[in-house]
């Protein structure tokens, strides 16, 4: 669960990151945005909006890919093995010597065979979360966006 | 009584007034005078070249004019309403509504169609998508573009991107057209198709044409010339 949690932050993160990029690439089309009429809310409701879209396309291509793996676990159903290896179970001394013998050690394998089962719920909820998400890095790069002066976006020619 | 003899006096106020007009920036730790000064005023239905080299400050002036940016100090007033102190969303809407831009470099959003890009300045202030398609297509139809509606900038040549960055100024029917350097990436030929399609419209529509540029030129066709060097009008010449 705890790296679960950590994995969406680092994604979130990322994301946003990602989105910020974006707006920096787009400093022009932003101060023409402006230039010609466009107010501070309607250019973040732009942004907000083709993050929705990327959020809501990333939710598809997850869940799809998501239960496609799914589908080829159960159909491959894979089995893992691992063993435990026993402990020393003897030691000497002589001399001041430490001698270790170790008698045979006793080893078990464990196997775990692999399936998953698919709950709807989850899948939602997960949808939800790349959506929010999405939305949610979008912030950061919708709050530089609206800080951008028409004249300095058109100063900009990067 | 009204005595008919005597005559109406008609009160002509100019469409912008700028007083004592001052921009300075920072540029690293030293701050540099774009303007020093600067008083004009400018009538509406002209068509005016600011002209100057580099550095002179014409395309800072033309940024007061066109509501881009505010004075460090003085006045700019457009149609009496004081620029300087406005708030960003009167700023916008006088952008929306009343000025239209077209810029050196063009600046077509380039994952649209020349007919997406002439609508989306219609955007805010017309809902209707049938609406701005129509106007849009009439306006590029206009400009010579009838036939190109679903190009992408990239596939459309410099004068035809100009021709649909003007389009585009004329979307929300502006009182006035501002223009920085709008020939300065074009070949001659189609410098000459822009300006002969901005002089139309200041006199066909009487919009106000505000052009910045370098090039003595474009000057020519100017009913008034201002030339700026270092940030002060050294002259201004009704043609």
């Amino acid at each position: 669960m705890a790296l679960g949690i950590i994995i969406l932050i680092a994604a979130l993160l990322i994301a946003a990151l990602l989105t910020l990029s974006s707006i920096a690439k787009r400093v022009r089309e932003i101060g023409t945005l402006r230039a010609i009429g466009w107010s501070r809310g309607r250019v973040v409701n732009q942004i907000l909006a083709e993050m929705l879209g990327i959020g809501l396309i990333g939710a598809a291509i997850g869940v799809v890919v998501g239960l496609g793996v799914c589908a080829l676990v159960n159909a491959l159903g894979p089995t893992l093995s691992y063993s435990v290896a026993g402990a020393v179970v003897g030691s000497s001394s002589a001399s001041g010597l430490v001698h270790q013998a170790t008698a045979a050690t006793a080893s078990a394998t464990k196997s775990i065979h692999l399936h998953t089962s698919i709950s709807v719920l989850t899948v939602l909820v997960a949808a939800v979360i790349a959506i929010l998400g999405a939305l949610l890095a979008g912030l950061a790069g919708a709050w530089r966006a609206a800080r951008l002066l028409p004249t300095s976006a058109l100063r900009d020619l990067g | 009584m009204d005595d008919p003899t005597t005559p109406v006096v008609v009160e002509t106020r100019p469409l912008y007034r700028l007083r004592g007009v001052e921009r300075r920036y920072l540029k690293g730790e030293a701050e540099v005078a774009a303007l020093r000064g600067v008083d004009i005023d400018i009538t509406a239905g002209g068509f005016v070249c600011i002209e100057g080299p580099s550095g002179s400050g014409k395309s800072t002036l033309l940024q007061l004019l066109g509501a881009l940016d505010t004075a460090t100090a003085g006045t700019v007033e457009m149609d009496g309403q004081q620029l300087g102190s406005a708030g960003d969303d009167v700023l916008t809407g006088i952008r929306s509504k009343r000025i239209g831009f077209v810029f050196q470099q063009f600046n077509l959003i380039p994952t649209l169609s020349a007919s997406e890009n002439v609508a989306l300045a219609m955007a805010p202030q017309h809902p209707s998508k049938a609406e701005r398609e129509e106007r849009a297509k009439e306006l590029l139809t206009r400009v010579g573009l009838g036939h190109r509606l679903e190009h992408l900038p990239s596939s459309l040549s410099g004068g035809e991107q100009q021709r649909v960055a003007i389009a585009r100024a004329l979307a929300n029917r502006p009182e006035v057209i501002v223009a920085d350097e709008p020939t300065g990436n074009l070949d001659s030929e189609s410098a000459g198709e822009v300006m002969a399609l901005l002089i139309e419209l200041q006199k066909g529509d009487g919009v106000t044409v505000i052009v910045a540029t370098h090039d003595p030129e474009v000057g020519q066709h100017a009913t008034r010339l201002l030339k700026l060097r270092d940030g002060l009008v050294v002259e201004d010449v009704d043609a």
